[in-house]
């Protein structure tokens, strides 16, 4: 199958590889649709912080149909689009066994401790996957992943009714932390100059500009 | 960027702070306490992926505004490298092999 590896620190090839063999009774086999390229993809491309195995197949917010179930598997059939659940957590560690699995203490994540989604095929197990609504398309399902770290971002900020929020940050997660509190009807929002231009590409709006003297960050208010 | 967060604070202000520093941000422990400002860490989900997906229909219009237009595998390396550049002008590249 085509697929993309990382095989080092700065070494993203694209290869043709085997395609995942035999299904496992608790897997599903996943032909992929959509993935988002994440800021961690990136950042371990660039310094391998999680590089804990090579060569690896990176992508982690995977949209995608099963097209076949293990033999164990009664949750989902052929033909349904779903999403993957990043997450590796290890299940056994005091955090997992809290309801805390988001910080297991030996967390992985997928296209790290094993193949992810830059690729044809992806085989998963059934307990990692979740069904997309109706009417949703693949390319926004991948959104799915990074949307849950966004809404993570919203109830751990736990903000006052009509607080004033400052997203500081200019990548996805800060965008689309922005497009969720707005949504649940937090804020006001005052946004970086740059999620603000996501979708305000006019800068006629922008006003009170402030600047950070550390990273030359400008920031633009919009109240 | 964290010192700034901090001094834009309202004492008794939150910060939520979530992806990925680069070295090790100073930070003011006086102002911490003085002003009584609380950091709080997020790290993934625990069960806001599924809340995310039930959102998706209602998000669906405004999320398609900020995707990419589809990049490929053979783009894909390209793709990094455009990013880590700085040179994307979308929220989020969507790969579709």
């Amino acid at each position: 199958m085509r697929a993309v590896r990382l095989h080092g620190i700065g070494q993203l090839k694209f290869e043709h590889v085997d395609a995942p063999g035999a299904l496992a009774a608790d897997s599903v086999r996943i032909r992929v649709q959509a993935v988002g390229v994440c800021g961690s993809d990136l950042h371990n491309f660039r310094t391998g912080q999680w590089m804990s195995r090579v060569p690896v197949i990176p992508g982690h917010e995977v949209a995608g149909e099963i097209t076949e179930v293990g033999a164990n598997v009664s949750q989902f059939r052929a033909g349904e689009l779903v999403v993957a659940d990043s997450r590796a957590n290890c299940g056994e560690c005091r955090n997992c066994l809290e309801g805390r699995p988001n910080v297991c203490e030996h967390m992985g994540y997928l296209g790290e401790v094993c193949d992810g989604g830059f690729a044809e095929w992806l085989r998963l197990p059934a307990t990692r996957v979740l069904r997309v609504p109706t009417g949703v398309e693949a390319r926004i399902a991948a959104l799915a992943e990074p949307l849950g770290v966004a809404l993570r971002v919203a109830r751990r900020l736990d903000p006052a009714h009509a607080a004033p929020i400052l997203i500081a940050g200019a990548g996805p997660i800060g965008g689309l932390a922005a497009i969720v509190l707005e949504h649940l009807g937090f804020g006001p929002l005052i946004e970086t100059w740059r999620v603000h231009s996501w979708w305000h590409p006019s800068p006629a709006r922008a006003s009170s500009p402030l600047s950070c003297s550390s990273c030359s960050a400008n920031w633009t208010v919009r109240v | 960027m964290l010192s700034l967060v901090l001094a834009a604070l309202s004492a008794g202000g939150r910060a939520a702070m979530v992806g990925i520093f680069s070295g090790q941000p100073a930070l003011d422990a006086n102002a911490l306490v003085e002003r009584e400002l609380e950091l709080r860490g997020c790290s993934v989900f625990c069960d806001e992926q599924h809340e995310a997906l039930a959102l998706l229909p209602q998000l669906a219009a405004k999320l398609e505004r900020v995707i990419s237009p589809p990049v490929t595998l053979e783009q894909l390396p390209q793709e990094y490298e455009r990013l880590l550049a700085g040179h994307s002008p979308y929220l989020k590249s969507i790969v579709q092999p």
